[in-house]
């Protein structure tokens, strides 16, 4: 980069300061997983013995197993519907013309710019005044309304790269719409479609609020990890975060690098 | 409609409508309907008690102040940041740099802020290598204060400000760039001229949305903040799950969102207006 | 193999059953008219192209016989069925796109047995069938491939494959070879005559590029603006356009203002030339004047005097300044000498010259 012929001492702050936040977020964390192996009790400096034990206990605790589960089932079932809802939204949004499209998409992208404690304790009162009883099913719907906007957005985009010489062919081929959508178009973005699975994985299975508000007493491991910080303090929880860090993390950094890379369904 | 041989697909959007009204629109109309509900019927009664109330409204300026500054912070902290990814880094190099950046943006508030605690609290590591240079038990009395909300806060904001802000930075085109610099502009005037102008609309979709998530957030106020001086968050939570005053609940939620709609307005005007004008 | 594609033709044309017709047919988007009121047959088993500049229309017309755009006005009809409103997976018509729009996620005996498997056809049949299109067009070693895989012109014939393998009424081709580079252009021009020639469908192609429609077509409808401007065989094109428009878009000419006086054009300066056709006195016209329809002669029409000369090979092309109008020339080097640059000579024109309306 030419353009901004930036002196040695800029050049070296902005390193100096890049650097600096990148530790500032990462420290704390580093942090939390020296502390998963550490065989103190208490969450102090000096560091004592290396140990896996909390490991251990981590896959002992019927609560921590029970969550995870939960979690897992409806981190799952969120990405897939929210995949598949979001993916026939964006084509609508594509490739069709209706009356009220600015509309449906601005009701469509705007739990994006809502604070999701808005959709938890909306849900919750809407269905306590109907009679329906918290449970994880409401949860799951709730997530799949939260992620439901980042879907959308990434599959238009990934729509929009599909040649849409494809779709006519199928079409004069003598495919149904539907047919096309999940033969030829689903396929031609398909890397699209398993980073948004990440995605909404991702968030879904990191969710807390919204599961927080809409359950009484199930678990989920946001949760479960929420009562034991709240509720007087277990070192579980360094192995439990650290474990959670990571496979979030690996799994949002997979759908990022598969966004960045996508090709679009043509040749070039 | 208009018809098409080849079939208008409109009817595709229909689930994920049906889902967002029923799920999303009617709880909202809903909670309009009980923050007006009292016992004496239909009156804003709820509001009057609210704004009357001033751990409430303490509450909610605390809510403010708190994704307020966080927001600041981060929106000016975007900036250099942001222009070190997309100016100064190796293109090979840029989306890596990004990924380190932003990548904890994947992982839970409530793992980040607990992480927090560790480093701050009055035996974590800060405290202890203080005490180990000093030679004394040192009491560093951050943790469980507003100024730790607000630093778990500001760094999740400059995560996604960072995110937007690079966006609009790389999406301009740099002939742009180069063109005015062969017209004689100093670096600084195509920052000034070029730049900011251009990467405004992905800063400000950042900034809000940084505001929006903050100001709503639960995990980082209570596990930084502590519950002495609650947010508006941790007592709409409260109620629901302790007192069961709904329409109290209600009531706080709407004023929530009120706030987060006037924070979206000049987002949504610079938009406009930026649609105006093409 | 030209005249027995002439026999074809006129075998064709003799039997003039019509395959598609387009009636009255009108496209608007908005307010902005596409295709304005368009009437056309097209006969069984001829290669018909769309002729025109970028935004004259030929693009929507053929995806509105494809049924993929909606018709504002008027009728198709197919094989004298109407079919404006029918879903384009009801017409039985296949078309070709300029991207081949081959699908990147199957090999290529899937791409072409793709209408089959639509059809229903069990797979065991689909893929004998597919297989078979890929031997004839000497694919068959990439038959297990991905569309990236295989070179443009492979791609164009897997394309073709896919489209033929089905039995369409009538193949759509859009830009078939814009995405060639000029050299593998030439070659797959004549290939795709031959398999259209072996195949006896209707054709209907799309291109800007009139030499691309002059070597393939039995007939040409120049598009411009939406309206229809004259259809033909390459030859009427070239020896009568209509307008001044079609005698520009097919290759070069001199046109040359004139006004019709006693069954013969009258230029400035006097002179009165034979033309074709026959036209009331004292209208306005041009003349259409081909480079080669000049030739050097003391049996002249014309007094020149040469600026410019440009060999070409065994052509040579002269710029001739006669009073005040100036003559791009074609001669053959063998048959007549060139004359060098400031002579003077005289300028013959060889045969009646069609003439075309002033607007």
């Amino acid at each position: 980069m030419t353009i901004f012929g930036l002196g040695y001492a800029t050049r070296l702050g902005l390193n100096f300061f890049f650097s600096a936040v990148v530790l500032c977020i990462y420290a704390p964390i580093i942090v939390m997983i020296i502390f998963s192996f550490n065989s103190g009790r208490y969450q102090t400096l000096p560091f004592r013995e290396f140990t896996t034990d909390w490991y251990a206990r981590m896959l002992q605790d019927q609560n921590f197993i029970d969550g995870l589960g939960n979690s897992l089932i409806i981190a799952s079932s969120v990405s897939i519907s929210a995949t598949i809802l979001g993916f026939l939204a964006a084509y609508s949004f594509q490739k069709a013309e209706f009356p009220a499209k600015p509309i449906a998409l601005g009701l469509l992208l705007a739990p994006l710019a809502f604070p999701l404690i808005l959709v938890g304790i909306g849900m919750r009162l809407q269905f306590t005044s109907l009679g329906v009883k918290p449970g994880l099913w409401l949860v799951a719907m709730g997530q799949t309304i939260y992620v439901l906007p980042l879907a959308i957005l990434n599959l238009r985009v990934g729509i929009a790269n599909v040649s849409s010489s494809l779709e006519d062919a199928a079409i004069s081929l003598g495919a149904s719409r539907i047919r096309t959508l999940v033969e030829i178009i689903a396929p031609a973005c398909r890397s699209t479609i398993i980073a948004t699975l990440l995605i909404t994985f991702t968030f879904a299975f990191d969710e807390f609020i919204i599961a927080y508000f809409l359950t009484n007493f199930e678990i989920t491991l946001p949760i479960k990890i929420w009562t034991t910080l709240v509720t007087g303090f277990d070192p579980t929880v360094n192995a439990v975060g650290s474990g959670v860090f990571i496979f979030s993390v690996t799994l949002g950094l997979l759908a990022q690098i598969l966004l960045f890379k996508r090709q679009p369904g043509k040749f070039s | 409609m208009r018809h098409v041989p080849a079939g208008n697909p409109w009817q595709l959007v229909l689930p994920a409508l049906f889902l967002m009204i029923v799920l999303f629109l009617s709880p909202i109309v809903n909670m309009v309907g009980l923050s007006l509900t009292t016992s004496q019927g239909v009156s804003i009664q709820n509001y009057v008690n609210f704004f009357s109330t001033s751990h409430l409204t303490d509450a909610m300026m605390r809510s403010i102040q708190l994704a307020g500054i966080a927001t600041l912070i981060s929106s000016i902290i975007s900036w250099p940041l942001a222009f070190f990814l997309a100016y100064c880094i190796p293109v090979q190099f840029r989306i890596a740099a990004l990924l380190l950046l932003i990548a904890p943006f994947w992982t839970s508030f409530t793992i980040r802020a607990f992480s927090w605690q560790l480093v701050l609290s009055d035996n974590g590591v800060i405290a202890a290598s203080l005490s180990y240079i000093v030679g004394e038990p040192v009491s560093v009395g951050i943790l469980y204060t507003m100024a730790a909300s607000i630093l778990g806060l500001t760094l999740f904001g400059t995560m996604l400000t960072t995110l937007t802000l690079f966006g609009a930075m790389t999406a301009i085109n740099q002939n742009l760039l180069e063109a005015s610099a062969s017209l004689g502009a100093k670096s600084w005037s195509i920052f000034r001229d070029i730049v900011i102008p251009l990467a405004t609309p992905g800063w400000l979709v950042g900034t809000t949305l940084t505001f929006v998530i903050c100001v709503g957030d639960y995990a980082v106020p209570t596990l930084l903040g502590g519950g002495l001086k609650p947010v508006l968050a941790q007592l709409m939570l409260s109620t629901v799950k302790g007192t069961y005053d709904l329409p109290n609940a209600a009531t706080m939620a709407m004023i929530l969102m009120f706030i987060v709609l006037l924070a979206a307005l000049p987002m949504t005007l610079h938009i406009l207006v930026l649609r105006k004008q093409s | 193999m030209r005249s027995w594609i002439t026999v074809q033709k006129v075998k064709a044309m003799k039997n003039k059953k019509v395959a598609i017709r387009l009636n009255n047919v009108s496209k608007r988007f908005g307010h902005n008219p596409a295709v304005n009121q368009l009437n056309l047959d097209i006969y069984e088993g001829e290669f018909l192209t769309l002729l025109g500049p970028s935004g004259c229309g030929k693009t929507t017309l053929l995806r509105m016989i494809a049924g993929l755009e909606s018709v504002s006005d008027g009728k198709i009809y197919l094989n004298e069925i109407e079919v404006t409103n029918l879903a384009p997976q009801k017409r039985n018509l296949n078309i070709m796109f300029q991207d081949y729009a081959l699908f990147p996620h199957m090999n290529l005996i899937d791409n072409v047995a793709y209408g089959l498997k639509i059809a229903g056809y069990s797979s065991s049949e689909r893929r004998a069938r597919a297989t078979e299109w890929l031997k004839k067009f000497g694919l068959l070693e990439k038959a297990e491939q991905r569309p990236n895989a295989i070179s443009g012109g492979q791609r164009q014939r897997v394309a073709l494959a896919r489209c033929l393998i089905t039995d369409p009424s009538a193949l759509l081709l859009d830009e078939p070879l814009s995405a060639l580079d000029a050299n593998l252009r030439l070659q797959l021009r004549t290939e795709l005559r031959k398999i259209h020639v072996e195949q006896g469908k209707t054709f209907i192609c799309v291109t800007h590029d009139q030499e691309e429609a002059m070597a393939l077509s039995d007939r040409i409808a120049v598009l411009k603006n939406g309206y229809l401007e004259q259809v033909g065989s390459p030859e009427e094109l070239y020896d009568q356009p209509k307008s001044e428009f079609v005698a520009t878009f097919f290759g070069r000419s001199n046109l040359w203002p004139a006004k019709i006086s006693n069954g013969k054009a009258l230029l400035d300066d006097g002179t009165l030339i034979d033309i074709a056709g026959q036209w009331a006195d004292g209208s306005k016209v041009k003349l259409v004047m081909r480079p080669e329809n000049f030739v050097i002669s003391d049996e002249k029409h014309f007094d020149g005097k040469v600026t410019d000369v440009r060999i070409r090979g065994a052509l040579a092309e002269i710029s001739v300044v006669i009073f005040n109008l100036t003559a791009q020339v074609e001669i053959s080097r063998n048959s007549q000498t060139v004359p060098n640059k400031g002579d003077f000579i005289g300028l013959k024109l060889n045969g009646p010259i069609p003439i075309v309306p002033v607007p």
